[in-house]
């Protein structure tokens, strides 16, 4: 059987060597052409990232050899090419005399004379790139999307703060969740179902202020490759989606970077050779609430006699670099990240009477992640190269609540102090190695595996009552674990024909943890058909697991929300997700159009039960919460103009997704509440001139489901302080619909000599959207419903400075 | 004092913007039986039985008692008259039958009393006053003392048991005024009557200012647990320079009561609702929809049981000792 197969796959191979291709393209990027070839030929190019710059390529051969295709590319331009071995290795011609010359008289970046002496030396760097290069016609995956940090900067946002996050909710499947907020529900899945990755590092915290903003500043970020529906085998741990995040390395070929301010944060990012192997990257962004808050304080308090108050809110997150190459063969990297929101609030009185009630109320949270690692990519041989990782990764909440307060009087001072504090904390230490193998013209083998030692500590509340002499201390909750984590993977993306294609993989995990073993096996497998240049269709089988989940009692993006893993009787989470998709893409590449089914099966998911607040505290965190199975279904339509002076995409997504638990609903199936049947997404990149571009943001959803409880009964009245009033009255879970959702977000961006503003109208017609239904009594005094309407039309500005 | 007060402004930058609108949404609605009732051990059973109605029905404010439901109730599966006197450990289920609002049923096992075990009292007087120092003034004596209370609960094994504490104080002089009067019970200090609390609410400051006394025995099963009572600034004061050791009688009791779990889960939905801060969360849709806890087959209502035991503390000799000694 082995031996069957091995022949097949030579004789696919010895196919694939006849290095005939057929390209079509009308000024097109030369990257995208190039990895045309290289699906075709399964031949890579190496060249320095400077060397194609802005280059364009118009082409038009069928079935003609490489050599006459790379002739007619390049027969223009001052770039001549050699095919050695699997490598087309692209470099400068000399002339160096006239380049010289080219770039004093350039407002481009010039371009240095020695680095035709450079080049070649660079011309077997080990980077790392996206695997999402090529268009979706000519890969095996569903549902992936590669997103550049310029397409990222194009999507308008709330504030103007350039979001990785609210990039992707714009992409069909993708639900934004909470109006404004950083969430994302992909294909029917929770929040914590997303696997955000920062250099090949998990990251826990991915938002800023409740979740108003990410943690990923978009200054700092070289490209993003998102997979929602067939996952490559490296990728595993969460249920719905994966977000590889790759940083920027800092440029070799001298110093530049950018200092932006606007109406919420500033930022500042520098990066540039340290020598001549070495760059660095530095990105610093840092909110200014604090610095607005600290004048409006002021007058608040001076306009009181009694009472001061306390604020103070900000965040930050710093990219650090430091990109170091040994060798033509081996590049290795030190990088940190580090995020940090912290609030203080609190109030006391100002003076302390000399009878009466004094009070001093503080209270101090702090939340974020802290990344540390180190890699190393290295060319093994020019068939493998590798990518070690050792990395720790450290998620914090802290918050700490310290209330004074005395009862002074002529017979002496009653005092009481309380303090409580929590800590949420969990620490990685991992270490990963990924191969990237290619033992033929057709098949791309990657492997590799990681090791992860957890420490959760998910909640551990102290409590410290002093009243008068008496004090009493008090420890909640204080489970900590240690859990083992190992994975291994292996995935083949095997170009069986011209036509056919096949991605297939398998991802073995183990995660130890409290006495107790969980493994998971998940296969993985995409198939592509091409039946013309133009056409391709898929099919993908994807299982995931999931060993921690993210408790939150709230839609808000809180320091509360605890990480908490898979303990006692509950089981791994996984899902069993099937696709089906279709792509189509223009000769010219420069429209594309897709459709993608999707059914998925979700299994042990975590959620806290009906009426869960009745359970203590003092119990397991687990007493809280149940277990059930979700389903979600639906088709995504897709539509993109990919290049010109108008770019974009239109997208439609049909979809359902509901749950079921036990101990919810009565048992009875019930949807989700991001049950989105009807999504339209429309994203426009309007290049105006040189100076001026319009970006807009169209999203129209069906609104959200929510409980709403329309009836009320009388309360008892048993004779406490806990009496009286009306109650309202149980019913099904998400039972209604809110009003279809609508919002149009614009931003324009104009550049000068030294950089650009950019405007932004957030809600850019003031459609305020309902997010929920309250009781409530109106000014009459008469009950009511009302609709809660937050986010109106919001400007935005913000001037990022280029040097 | 909730951290939200605070927190509240910063995301009101964003919900002062916001507006609200009425509306009457169209959901298909239809009124259920209520039914509410805390039985108490040795006392006549009383029924409530109301009806459900739309929260925004104009006519809202109007009594929603049914006239046409026929109640039935049942003690340990026995039809029983309304002068039946329920015991420790009777089943009582109640059943209400309406033509216009269908059937409503519940049922509760009246818990068993659980006796209070070891007192122990600590006064300590923090300011005194007494006739000999100011003889102008109309007034035996005026003290100001603490009351440290270290009373044992002994929980039965077996059996989920909640609980709730209660006191109240006793004395009175010749005239019928009070000598006695309790100044504050500091919650504080005992951390069981927290137990319902968790992170969330504790970080936000809702642990503070709250009069919650009820407590399940999850954490002493079968155990013996001592609650801590401080009762602070409390006062005895008589109007008159006469000493009589009559006036001196005075007093606390102290009552622990075994309610139902029905009772225990209807006060900590309430104090969620009304303390904690999910409560508020979920009125601007920023957290799931709280429902009002109910035992009964329709969703409507609270039938609650309990049983109690009383402790007195007698104050006499403490302040008797404490005249003479100063």
């Amino acid at each position: 059987m082995k031996l069957f197969v091995l022949s097949l796959m030579l004789c696919f191979s010895a196919v694939c060597m006849a290095q005939n291709v057929t390209i079509r393209a009308v000024n097109q990027p030369a990257s995208v052409v190039f990895r045309s070839i290289v699906e075709q030929t399964g031949k890579n190019f190496v060249y320095s990232s400077e060397l194609l710059k802005d280059m364009r390529v118009s082409i038009n051969v069928k079935n003609k050899p490489l050599k006459q295709a790379l002739s007619i590319i390049f027969k223009d331009s001052d770039i001549e090419y050699e095919i050695k071995g699997r490598n087309i290795i692209l470099k400068r011609k000399p002339k160096p005399e006239k380049r010289v010359n080219k770039s004093v008289v350039s407002t481009e970046r010039p371009i240095i004379p020695k680095q035709n002496a450079v080049v070649p030396k660079m011309l077997e760097e080990v980077v790392v790139v996206s695997r999402l290069e090529a268009p979706a016609v000519e890969t095996a995956e569903i549902g992936a999307k590669k997103l550049t940090a310029q397409e990222i900067i194009n999507t308008p946002v709330l504030f103007g703060e350039s979001d990785v996050i609210k990039a992707l909710q714009m992409q069909p499947g993708v639900s934004e969740g909470q109006e404004g907020m950083a969430g994302m529900h992909v294909h029917g899945g929770n929040a914590d179902e997303n696997l955000y990755m920062l250099d090949n590092v998990p990251l826990y915290q991915v938002n800023h202020f409740a979740g108003l903003f990410s943690a990923f500043n978009a200054e700092a970020i070289r490209y993003i490759d998102f997979f929602k529906s067939s996952i490559p085998a490296k990728y595993d741990g969460r249920l719905s989606s994966y977000l590889d995040v790759r940083t920027k390395s800092g440029s070799p070929e001298g110093h530049h970077g950018s200092f932006r301010l606007g109406l919420t944060s500033g930022a500042f990012n520098i990066d540039g050779p340290i020598g001549r192997k070495t760059t660095y990257s530095v990105a610093l962004r840092r909110s200014w609430f604090d610095v607005l808050s600290i004048p409006m304080l002021a007058l608040v308090n001076s306009s009181s006699d009694d009472e001061k108050i306390r604020f103070r809110y900000a965040f930050m997150d710093l990219n650090a670099k430091v990109t170091h190459r040994f060798s033509n063969k081996a590049t290795g990297f030190i990088s940190v990240y580090f995020g940090n929101d912290v609030l203080k609030t609190g109030s006391c009185d100002k003076h302390v009477p000399e009878s009466g009630w004094y009070d001093d109320d503080k209270c101090d949270l702090h939340w974020g992640n802290l990344v540390a690692q180190t890699g190393l990519n290295y060319r093994i041989n020019p068939l493998i190269s590798a990518e070690f990782t050792a990395a720790y990764t450290r998620y914090f909440s802290g918050m700490k609540h310290d209330w004074l307060s005395k009862e002074i009087s002529s017979s002496g001072t009653t005092e009481s102090h309380s303090i409580s504090k929590t800590n949420n904390n969990i620490n990685d230490w991992i270490f990963r190695a990924d191969f990237d193998w290619r033992p033929n013209d057709a098949n791309r083998v990657r492997f590799g595996g990681n090791y992860i030692l957890h420490s959760f500590l998910p909640a551990r509340t102290d409590r410290n009552y002093t009243v008068g002499t008496t004090q009493t201390l008090t420890r909640d909750s204080t489970w900590a674990y240690t859990a083992n984590e190992a994975n291994i993977y292996i995935e083949d993306d095997w170009r069986i024909s011209e036509k056919f294609r096949m991605n297939a993989g398998l991802h073995l995990s183990l995660f130890n943890i409290d006495g107790k073993t969980n493994y998971g096996v998940d296969p993985r497998l995409s198939f592509s058909y091409r039946p013309s240049e133009n056409w391709a269709v898929k099919a993908a089988y994807a299982r995931t697991n999931q060993y921690v989940h993210q408790l939150s009692q709230t839609y808000l993006s809180l320091p509360t929300d605890q990480w908490v893993p898979i303990t006692g009787k509950f089981k791994p989470q996984n899902a069993d997700k099937v696709s089906l998709g279709a792509y189509w893409q223009s000769d010219n590449k420069m429209f594309a159009a897709s459709v993608e089914g999707y059914y998925k099966v979700m299994r042990n998911l975590v959620d806290y039960r009906d009426e869960y607040y009745l359970q203590p505290p003092t119990e397991m965190w687990n007493a809280q919460l149940c277990s059930g199975k979700g389903t979600a279904k639906g088709i995504d339509f897709k539509i993109e103009k990919l290049y010109g002076k108008l770019t974009g995409h239109i997208s439609y997504s049909l979809a359902w997704s509901d749950r079921t638990f036990p101990d919810k609903n009565g048992g009875l199936t019930f949807p989700a509440r991001f049950d989105n049947r009807h999504t339209i997404n429309i994203l426009l990149n309007w290049n105006i001139s040189d100076k001026v571009s319009l970006n807009a943001a169209w999203t129209g959803h069906s609104g959200n489901r929510f409980t709403l409880l329309p009836q009320v009964w009388e309360s008892p009245d048993f004779g406490t302080i806990y009496s009286g009033d009306e109650s309202p009255l149980k019913t099904r879970l998400n039972n209604y619909q809110l009003p279809f959702y609508h919002r149009l977000d614009l931003s324009c961006t104009v550049r000068n000599k030294r950089g650009y503003w950019t405007f932004g109208l957030f809600n850019a017609y003031c459609h305020m959207n309902t997010v929920a239904i309250r009781r409530t009594h109106n000014n009459a005094n008469r009950p009511v419903f009302q609709k809660v309407k937050l986010l109106p039309i919001i400007p935005s500005i913000s001037y990022t400075w280029q040097f | 004092m909730a951290i939200l007060r605070y927190i509240i402004p910063i995301l009101s930058v964003f919900l002062l913007t916001g507006c609200y609108e009425d509306f009457n949404p169209e959901i298909d609605t239809k009124p259920v039986l209520c039914l509410n009732s805390l039985i108490t051990a040795g006392e006549p059973i009383e029924v409530k039985v109301t009806h459900t109605w739309m929260f925004n029905d104009e006519k809202s404010e109007r009594n929603h008692d049914v006239k046409d439901a026929v109640v039935t109730i049942l003690a340990n599966e026995r039809i029983v008259g309304s002068d039946y006197l329920p015991k420790e450990g009777d089943k009582i289920r109640i059943v209400a039958e309406s033509p216009t609002y269908g059937t409503a049923m519940a049922e509760v096992i009246v818990p068993l009393a659980t006796p209070i075990g070891k007192v122990k009292v600590t006064p300590s007087v923090t300011n005194i006053w007494k006739r000999d120092d100011m003889p102008n003034y109309e007034m035996l004596a005026d003290i100001t003392f603490n009351l440290n209370i270290e009373m044992d609960v002994n929980d039965p094994a077996g059996t989920d048991n909640y609980y709730h504490f209660g006191y109240n104080w006793f004395g009175s002089d010749t005239d019928g005024s009070p000598t006695l009067s309790i100044g504050q019970f500091e919650y504080n200090s005992e951390p069981i009557f927290k137990e319902h609390i968790g992170v969330f609410e504790t970080v936000m400051g809702n642990d503070e200012d709250t009069q919650f006394v009820f407590f399940s025995d999850r954490q002493f099963s079968g155990k013996t647990y001592t609650l801590h009572l401080n009762f602070s600034n409390n006062s005895f004061h008589v109007n008159s320079q006469e000493y009589d050791e009559s006036r001196l009688e005075c007093g606390v009791n102290l009552y622990l009561t075994t309610v139902s779990k029905s009772y225990y889960n209807w006060a900590v939905y309430k104090w969620n609702v009304d303390e904690g801060i999910t409560g508020d969360l979920s009125d601007i849709g920023l957290a799931e929809s709280k429902w009002g806890y109910s035992n009964v087959s329709t969703g409507a209502g609270v039938v609650a049981a309990q049983s109690s035991v009383k402790y007195t503390i007698d104050l006499k000799e403490f302040l008797k000792t404490t005249l003479n000694n100063k």
